[in-house]
């Protein structure tokens, strides 16, 4: 038997104020425990606001979802500390340092005292920023904010993590020791939804994909099984260009 | 209430840590005063209200007598 979702979408959509079109066009998806699911699009095509009512930030225009089986429409307040979201902007305090602002993003989920202290110098030691500890973010690299960034959305180990876009304009290291933590994480139980440009990095990491453009999901399923089902097509980012099209996005 | 004093701690640290808004907080107002002062003072002096004014002192006191040396400061 299957185990319940975590989180589970039913004819969702969302209208922008002053919007002709719709953002979202009636999603349904199911995420399981523990997956690693990929959220794949070009640009505006609803991923960044299908996210945002999965975390709370905004609202549904209508439809419902579902998370940890706690409806939306119920007007529960979602459980903001079994969630955790990497932004795709830097979202920190550029005033704050290293160490400041990762402990001020533990204290809003709920973190406390000497553990956070622990736990955010353990974290630091883990990305390799014990040495930038006390270094204002203005004054960072993009490699260290994006980092510092990663931290703020895991310190409070969720059981969802979101994660919109975290490799944008990162190097090939600090990719690589992206992946292999959010992997490491995956391992040990937490539902990771992921999206990416990337479509290697889909390939690589995640355990399904579903394809987003104008609003609507238009293929769905694991990217080896999809690739495969495709002749035409050698691997996602072909079958990308084949779903969606050459012509530029907004 | 938990989560006031991190943000009220994070709101202190970026404030102080905001040299040119500091500034902006603080002289902008200073300035402000100090030019509001020396414009209004301008126009407060700079006008003769060219009123005529009879003074009677039928009281022959000494107020009386400061009102009439003093009349140049307020007409």
């Amino acid at each position: 038997m299957k185990p319940d979702p975590i989180i589970s979408s039913i004819n969702l959509r969302k209208r922008y104020k002053g919007s002709s079109e719709e953002a979202l066009k009636g999603i349904n998806l199911n995420i399981q425990p523990s997956e690693f699911f990929g959220l794949l699009g070009p640009n505006s095509a609803g991923k960044t606001t299908l996210l945002s009512i999965i975390c709370g930030l905004i609202s549904a225009s209508s439809g419902d979802i579902k998370i940890f089986g706690e409806s939306i429409r119920n007007n529960h307040p979602i459980p903001k500390e079994l969630i955790g979201l990497v932004p795709q902007e830097i979202a920190l305090y550029p005033t704050l340092t290293v160490f400041e602002n990762i402990i001020f993003f533990g204290q809003m989920y709920g973190l406390t005292g000497k553990p956070l202290r622990i736990k955010a110098d353990e974290f630091m030691e883990k990305f390799n920023l014990s040495e930038h500890r006390n270094k204002l973010i203005s004054r960072c690299s993009g490699g260290i904010k994006r980092r510092v960034n990663l931290i703020c959305g895991i310190l409070h180990n969720p059981s969802l993590l979101l994660l919109d876009e975290p490799t944008l304009g990162v190097d090939s290291q600090l990719r690589t020791m992206i992946f292999e933590y959010l992997e490491e994480l995956n391992k040990k139980g937490t539902t990771i939804i992921f999206t990416t440009h990337y479509m290697r990095e889909a390939e690589l990491l995640c355990s399904r994909v579903s394809f987003i453009d104008h609003g609507e999901i238009i293929l769905e399923g694991n990217p080896a099984e999809l690739v495969a089902a495709q002749k035409a097509c050698q691997d996602l980012g072909q079958l990308f260009l084949n779903l969606t099209g050459r012509e530029l996005r907004d | 209430m938990k989560k006031y004093f991190p943000i009220i701690k994070k709101e202190f640290l970026q404030l102080v840590r905001d040299i040119p808004g500091l500034s902006i907080l603080f002289l902008m107002p200073a300035l402000m005063l100090i030019l509001i002062t020396l414009t209004q003072e301008k126009v407060l002096t700079g006008i003769e209200s060219g009123l005529n004014v009879i003074l009677v002192d039928n009281d022959s006191s000494m107020l009386g007598d400061s009102i009439y040396k003093a009349r140049t400061l307020f007409i």
